[in-house]
């Protein structure tokens, strides 16, 4: 009798125990369970992370590939697949930016396999595929040149149509140091720009934020979690019992 | 260490996928043009365009102009809309004011590629547009591919109106 008591009360222990421990977690589980489940509504897909000690955490280090091409007053630069015009985002997710110029009436910035247009205020007019561009820049007469890997060629009517480019009087563009202010504020806004809420969140609820120590913390919960339904159930049927006892 | 596997999480995460493109524009249009595509035009979108194209889009729409190819049987159209994060490329044929062909050319989201298949392109042809601007058809759903079945109904739905637009500056 008394070991059957000793028992009981080490299961009482231990669920009050096990509640608590796992209490705090369980809390961050439920909070990021739901957020996560409202990602559409709350857009944790696209609120970025802005704080700077994550952003550490995460590893994120300014852009490695950065590269700036002056485009007469403007300044077109990538940042690992992200296009700048001056200061603003423009584009995402692109290839090669090779060089950048400017015409009296736009901007055309070639990549590896396209060419954008850009009004010279930085809106984007259009982007059309272009095969194996090697460089860009700019004729005797503001034609945009191009050259390709087998050929030399200019378009004088707003990029619609090509022609074979024989003039020597070329200024092609190359890349340069952007001013300081803008090398600055890119660098910020890429870092900036790359993890959103949604990541922060799931690695939290799966414990990866915290490293391996999380996940088998996590692990532990879920293990204590599943204890604490039985010992729960035990208890209260214990208590069913003698209740029925005490009736009869 | 914990740092890169949280990084390598990260950037494998939002590292882009390699475009799958399925045929390039060039390719498209020789084949549409039996070898001998017209020179391109463009369709400016002009202020009054760009309400109705927003409104199509439910967004505005990320570029000033549009290119396209013509003859006096059909006008060819080639537009890019992002599904989820990432712009599919579609090429749609237009004769007689209804879709003839549409074909997805680049296909770079992760999901939803299954747009790509005649089982599904199939349902846009003889499709037209109504004066609200939508498909007068409706279009079967794919689940799992909601947003890029969405994206392909919005330039099937902008090609239909461009090509009305062009038809009737002719007039």
């Amino acid at each position: 009798m008394k070991k059957n008591n000793r028992g009981w009360r080490f299961l009482y222990k231990s669920h009050r125990y096990a509640g608590l421990f796992s209490a705090v977690i369980l809390i961050m589980l439920a909070v990021t369970g739901i957020a996560l489940n409202h990602t559409e509504d709350l857009k944790l897909d696209s609120q970025m992370i802005q704080s700077d000690t994550i952003l550490d955490w995460y590893g994120v280090s300014s852009p490695t590939d950065f590269k700036s091409f002056s485009a007469g007053q403007h300044w077109l630069t990538i940042a690992n697949q992200q296009i700048y015009f001056d200061h603003s985002l423009l584009l995402k997710q692109q290839n090669r930016l090779l060089g950048a110029v400017e015409t009296n009436e736009f901007v055309a910035a070639a990549f590896s396999n396209s060419l954008m247009m850009l009004t010279l205020e930085g809106e984007l007019i259009e982007q059309s595929p272009f095969e194996a561009i090697v460089r860009i820049g700019i004729g005797s007469q503001q034609q945009v040149v191009i050259q390709t890997e087998t050929e030399l060629m200019a378009s004088d009517d707003g990029l619609l149509s090509w022609h074979p480019y024989h003039n020597k009087q070329i200024k092609w563009s190359t890349p340069r140091q952007p001013p300081k202010s803008i090398a600055k504020s890119i660098k910020h806004s890429f870092r900036t720009s790359v993890l959103p809420m949604e990541r922060v969140l799931l690695d939290i609820h799966s414990g990866r934020f915290f490293g391996y120590a999380g996940v088998v913390l996590v692990d532990i919960s879920g293990i204590l979690l599943i204890l604490l339904a039985l010992s729960g159930c035990s208890i209260w049927l214990k208590h069913k019992f003698r209740a029925l006892k005490l009736r009869k | 260490m914990l740092k890169n596997i949280l990084f390598f999480t990260l950037v494998s995460l939002f590292s882009s996928l390699q475009a799958k493109e399925y045929q390039s524009t060039e390719d498209f249009l020789h084949q549409v043009f039996s070898g001998a595509p017209p020179k391109p035009k463009v369709l400016w979108l002009k202020k009054d365009i760009r309400e109705k194209v927003s409104h199509i889009l439910q967004h505005k729409p990320g570029f000033l102009r549009t290119r396209y190819w013509q003859t006096p049987e059909q006008s060819v159209w080639v537009i890019n809309e992002v599904g989820k994060t990432k712009p599919i490329t579609v090429a749609v044929v237009i004769k007689d004011n209804k879709i003839d062909v549409l074909k997805v050319l680049a296909f770079r989201e992760s999901r939803g590629w299954e747009v790509k298949h005649d089982f599904f392109t199939d349902q846009f042809k003889q499709n037209t547009l109504t004066d609200k601007l939508r498909l007068a058809q409706p279009i079967d759903g794919i689940s799992g591919a909601t947003l890029s079945v969405k994206a392909l109904t919005k330039i099937a739905q902008m090609a239909l109106f461009f090509n009305r637009l062009i038809l009737n500056e002719k007039k």
